[in-house]
């Protein structure tokens, strides 16, 4: 019985040595996968990591010279836009003072010029007979000044007689 | 926070812009007044005169290009096109004659200064050459060929070239109404003036006498007016035999005769205007005081 112990117990010791072993050994071969596993990911990772920055880098690029080029529009046009209201509003101002410069003035009251006589009237100067007939002699003397005999608007058209073939 | 300030500030600039223009505009709406033409006959009569004349050119541009296409190609078509746009225009060269025709009459009917046994003679003349260019124009769509209307378009050429002197006479009697006019106006005023100083020089009242002195001047000048009256009265009356004589029959002698009569009464015109000032002269001396 002693003896038979001691192999009994010896074999169960190997038995044991060799689920040991073979448990290391697993775990040496699952930690190199792992290490294996997570290079790749890692590599993986970085890869994608590199494309998509890279992408994202190039969008905000082109977008970016496309918003200065529209903020550089807006500003000019609105330049451009704001000087020609202020020009049209100048222009307006300076007609609106002008009229009112050329408007006779209605507050106050004007003092009346005094007329400038060359010569000392007569006693018929007031007379109405003389005043009707001096205003009748210069309404005539324009007429006859400014009136033009011609009659230039009934003169014959000129026509096209001259048909054949 | 800066940029909703500037927006704002942008904004109300804008806003202020646009109300002065619209103010503006309100403004000049508001100060033009309105007016309304007053339409004579003679201002209608010219109007028509105006839109046929109007039509003529249109139908006459179409007449050459129709012309010009039918002597290049010589179709049938080319032809037909022609003969159409003859028609057409030859119809509207009789409306605008008669349009013509029609200005003058009413011009007459207003013209003042010569008398109505004249003007209804020259109206009676003017009614016959209507007469005349309103058959001719109703005539002509029975013209069967091209040459047909050619015919007829020399007949119409004919009868205006010998209404020429009708025309410039009826011109001439509206120019010599007018120097007529004047005369008339300015012979009354001689007379009313001569009369005031006839009573002046009749006065007997110590302030109203006026001088011998002043009282030559102003017969002075009522000799050279009266003067000048007489000779404007002989011009007019050269002017209105000129103008009863018109010696030529056609269009263009008929123009050489109205300038002669338009240069006789032209001159009479300057005589009455010189009589006119020496009238003032008068009515001068009488305001003036003696010194």
């Amino acid at each position: 019985m002693a003896i038979t112990k001691p192999v009994e117990d010896v074999g169960e010791a190997n038995q044991e040595d060799s689920i040991k072993a073979d448990i290391k050994n697993l775990k040496v071969f699952l930690g190199g996968t792992k290490e294996k596993m997570s290079k790749f990911v890692k590599e993986r990772k970085f890869k994608t990591k590199v494309k998509t920055t890279s992408l994202v880098n190039a969008t905000p690029k082109v977008s970016a010279v496309n918003t200065k080029l529209i903020k550089k529009f807006l500003r000019v046009f609105l330049i451009v836009f704001a000087l020609i209201v202020v020009v049209v509003i100048g222009i307006r101002l300076f007609f609106m003072t002008e009229g009112d410069i050329n408007k006779p003035g209605t507050s106050g009251a004007t003092p009346t010029p005094v007329v400038y006589i060359p010569y000392r009237p007569s006693i018929y100067s007031d007379d109405p007979t003389i005043k009707v007939l001096e205003e009748n002699i210069n309404i005539l003397e324009r007429e006859l000044s400014s009136a033009s005999l011609r009659e230039s608007l009934f003169t014959p058209p000129n026509l096209d007689f001259n048909v054949s073939f | 926070m800066l940029r909703k300030k500037r927006a704002l500030a942008l904004f109300i600039f804008f806003l202020s812009g646009f109300f002065l223009l619209k103010v503006g505009v309100i403004y000049s709406q508001d100060t033009k007044p309105s007016s309304q033409v007053d339409t004579s006959r003679l201002d209608k009569a010219y109007e028509d005169y105006s839109q046929q004349f109007e039509e003529y050119q249109t139908a006459h541009s179409d007449y050459v290009v129709k012309k010009a296409q039918y002597l290049r190609f010589k179709t049938l078509t080319s032809k037909s096109d022609a003969y159409d746009a003859t028609l057409l225009m030859l119809q509207k060269r009789d409306d605008v004659v008669v349009s013509y025709i029609r200005i003058l009459k009413t011009k007459l009917d207003v013209v003042i200064g010569i008398t109505s046994l004249r003007r209804e003679a020259l109206q009676i003349r003017l009614d016959d050459e209507i007469g005349w260019f309103l058959d001719h124009k109703n005539k002509l769509s029975s013209a069967g060929t091209l040459e047909d209307l050619v015919v007829d378009s020399n007949d119409a050429k004919v009868r205006f070239d010998s209404g020429g002197p009708l025309f410039y006479e009826s011109m001439a009697n509206m120019s010599f109404g007018r120097v007529v006019d004047f005369q008339e106006r300015l012979t009354d005023l001689f007379s009313s003036i001569k009369d005031k100083v006839e009573d002046i020089k009749s006065e007997q009242r110590e302030d109203y006498i006026l001088s011998e002195r002043k009282l030559q001047n102003i017969d002075r000048w009522i000799l050279e007016s009266d003067n000048r009256i007489q000779r404007g009265v002989e011009k007019q009356t050269k002017g209105e035999t000129d103008m009863l004589t018109f010696i030529s029959t056609e269009m263009s002698g008929a123009l050489g005769d109205y300038n002669t009569t338009l240069t006789s009464l032209t001159e009479a015109q300057i005589y009455y205007k010189e009589a006119g000032a020496f009238l003032r002269e008068v009515i001068r001396e009488i305001k003036i005081a003696e010194e």
